[in-house]
């Protein structure tokens, strides 16, 4: 009987094991670019500009001075087009500088005078942002 | 003494001010307005003061600042020949004033390639109105 009785009871009790922490790595199916490039701080270089996204650029810049003229292209003049002054000019020529990370130096702002001798410098000058990784985020 | 050259210029200050108003400067930081402000201002004897006036939030010193040194660098600019022209740079030049306040300009690179000139500058304000002219003249007849 008492073997009986402790059969049931080995049946009946419930055997609690411990808890075995278990540490597994995240191994994802697919992760977007996005996050893989915030993650590990991967910075693309620009693709090369072309004429047509520096003068599009340009143009933008521009329009938000008050010019003349909204009419824009690369045969516009800053002074005659555009009805600026030299104050007006070097504000403007510090917008572009900002908007494409390039410097006009003064011999040229001296003697720039349409938007396409802008667009031409632009190009000469511009330097893409190089592709680079954060070797200390692993 | 001969007159080689002859310039003047007229500015409102307001027109400084609308600028770093666009850029909530100095309340900011603007590189957009640093850049302006290097680009007139000498690096050494002007920068500095404005730079100054930016920590302590003095919008009309900026603007006083940024419009005086225009207003005189572009009155001396339109005295100077045409090559001499294409060779300038407003931060190459500062503004000094003599002891008894009478204003001079300088450019050591300038006075060593032309050791016979010298600019006689006079500079006037009325409320948002500076004028300056600039005469450059020859010190020895030729």
């Amino acid at each position: 009987m008492l073997r009986n009785v402790s059969r049931q009871l080995l049946r009946s009790s419930k055997v609690y094991l411990p808890q075995v922490a278990v540490v597994r790595t995240q191994t994802p199916a697919f992760v977007s670019p996005s996050i893989i490039s915030k993650r590990f701080n991967i910075t693309q270089s620009a693709s090369t500009l072309t004429k047509e996204d520096v003068l599009t650029r340009s143009v933008s810049v521009l329009r938000g001075f008050e010019v003349k003229t909204k009419d824009i292209d690369l045969q516009t003049t800053f002074v005659q087009d555009l009805g600026m002054d030299s104050l007006d000019l070097n504000d403007a020529l510090v917008a572009l500088e900002e908007e494409f990370d390039v410097v006009f130096d003064d011999k040229t702002a001296n003697e720039i005078k349409t938007v396409g001798e802008v667009v031409d410098f632009v190009l000469a000058n511009y330097l893409p942002t190089e592709q680079s990784i954060n070797h200390t985020i692993r | 003494m001969t007159v080689l050259g002859i310039g003047t210029d007229l500015i409102r200050k307001t027109r400084f001010e609308t600028i770093l108003t666009k850029h909530n400067y100095p309340n900011v930081t603007s590189s957009h307005v640093v850049r302006l402000a290097k680009r007139i201002l000498h690096p050494e004897r002007e920068y500095p003061l404005f730079l100054k006036s930016s920590k302590d939030c003095d919008k009309s010193q900026c603007v006083q600042l940024l419009a005086g040194s225009w207003c005189v660098k572009e009155a001396l600019f339109k005295s100077l020949s045409y090559s001499d022209q294409q060779l300038f740079s407003f931060k190459d030049w500062f503004k000094l004033n003599d002891p008894k306040g009478r204003p001079f300009i300088m450019n050591q690179d300038y006075f060593t390639k032309h050791p016979n000139e010298e600019f006689l500058v006079s500079i006037t304000h009325d409320g948002d109105y500076i004028a300056s002219t600039v005469i450059r003249q020859q010190l020895n007849n030729a």
